[in-house]
């Protein structure tokens, strides 16, 4: 993972107002939807449906970008022009990187919820010892 | 506690009961912002009612009392956020409703559409905090000011077509209705009674225990009178001692 894709948890903790607990939900509710989005997204790149990209790619873009994902966000926003200019023959290219960029996240966010479950089982476990 | 911040006991002792000024929709189709907005709004104290599409929105704003603070997201399924606020201002009946306008930072031209349709203020993805926060106190304070407003103008209405002391309708408003009254029966051919009181010795009362005690008097026979007759009928004040 490059450095300028990789997700900075602390940077989105503070833009939540450092709230944990709706941290664990945000990232919950984007690791749900977005390989859903991103399957949308290929489908219709595939099938050349201009509007279904228009729409995916808009969801992914705003969600990105408050999470502070800027290259991905910003691949997603051109997804997002692509098709609502009804121009897709550059998205093949841009939607190749976008699903490489997002797979490196996901998994980062992938590995920093299992840490903070081990975490947790940890303290609860050690909580219920004393 | 934060001074500036409103809380539900600070809307509750106020000199006027202002639920309004805490209730307010989310009307957002992405489950992320749904949540942030959600949880955030909660935490300030907002009583919140969210709706994950523009369709469950307006149906929501079809209730009694329904919120009077409004985020609209922008680009949703359905009705989208322009369209709401459109319908929203056509209504024309019931209190005004603030609308903020959620859109994505490179959509200018949607701010300036969407203030047009009736949005009051917009607020740009990804939103902060902080700015949302301030954003929802000028709302509340212009629904405030509002409600101001119509309580003041409510408070003229009355004055201008009541006797200030007695508080029945004063000479203007009852020559008004008298007139309104005789060109009704007259249409149907009916008849209208009309009683003209007026009180005997009042100037001795005055004379002999202040005006402030003559003043007791006439708010006295004014309620009398108020109290025997039927809700139908008018009562009002014609001139200094007379009914």
């Amino acid at each position: 993972v490059s450095k300028s894709i990789a997700w900075d948890v602390a940077e989105t903790l503070e833009r939540l107002g450092g709230d944990e607990m709706l941290l664990r939900e945000v990232l919950q509710i984007f690791l749900d939807g977005t390989p859903t989005r991103v399957a949308t997204l290929r489908q219709a790149v595939t099938e050349q449906k201009a509007e279904a990209l228009e729409k995916a790619a808009h969801s992914l873009k705003g969600e990105l970008g408050y999470l502070g994902i800027s290259v991905l966000s910003q691949q997603a926003r051109d997804l997002e022009e692509m098709g609502h200019n009804r121009d897709l023959p550059k998205a093949a290219s841009v939607l190749a990187e976008f699903e490489n960029g997002i797979s490196a996240v996901l998994n980062q966010m992938h590995a920093l919820q299992e840490k903070k479950e081990k975490l947790d089982a940890r303290a609860k476990s050690a909580g219920a010892g004393q | 506690m934060n001074v500036s911040e409103w809380s539900p006991a600070q809307c509750l002792e106020s000199e006027q009961p202002r639920n309004s000024c805490q209730r307010v929709l989310i009307a957002e189709d992405d489950a992320m912002f749904r949540k942030i907005l959600q949880s955030w709004l909660q935490g300030w104290s907002y009583q919140v009612t969210v709706a994950e599409d523009g369709t469950k929105a307006w149906e929501i704003l079809q209730q009694e009392r329904p919120p009077e603070l409004l985020i609209l997201d922008w680009v949703m399924p359905g009705v989208d956020g322009t369209e709401l606020c459109r319908r929203i201002r056509e209504r024309q009946r019931g209190p005004y409703q603030y609308i903020l306008l959620v859109t994505a930072k490179d959509d200018k031209q949607d701010v300036v559409r969407g203030l047009e349709a009736g949005a009051d203020d917009y607020l740009t993805k990804p939103f902060d905090r902080s700015e949302l926060r301030a954003r929802l106190r000028v709302g509340r304070r212009i629904l405030t000011l509002q409600d101001d407003l119509i309580q003041a103008r409510e408070e003229l209405r009355f004055q201008a077509t009541h006797d200030v002391l007695t508080g029945i309708w004063n000479r203007g408003a009852l020559l008004d209705l008298l007139q309104r009254e005789l060109q009704r029966a007259s249409r149907t051919q009916a008849s209208t009674g009309v009683l003209m009181l007026d009180l005997d010795h009042f100037k001795n009362i005055n004379d002999t225990h202040g005006h402030l005690t003559g003043d007791v008097v006439l708010k006295e026979v004014a309620s009398r009178i108020s109290r025997v007759v039927r809700s139908y009928d008018l009562v009002g004040r014609y001139g200094g001692r007379s009914f």
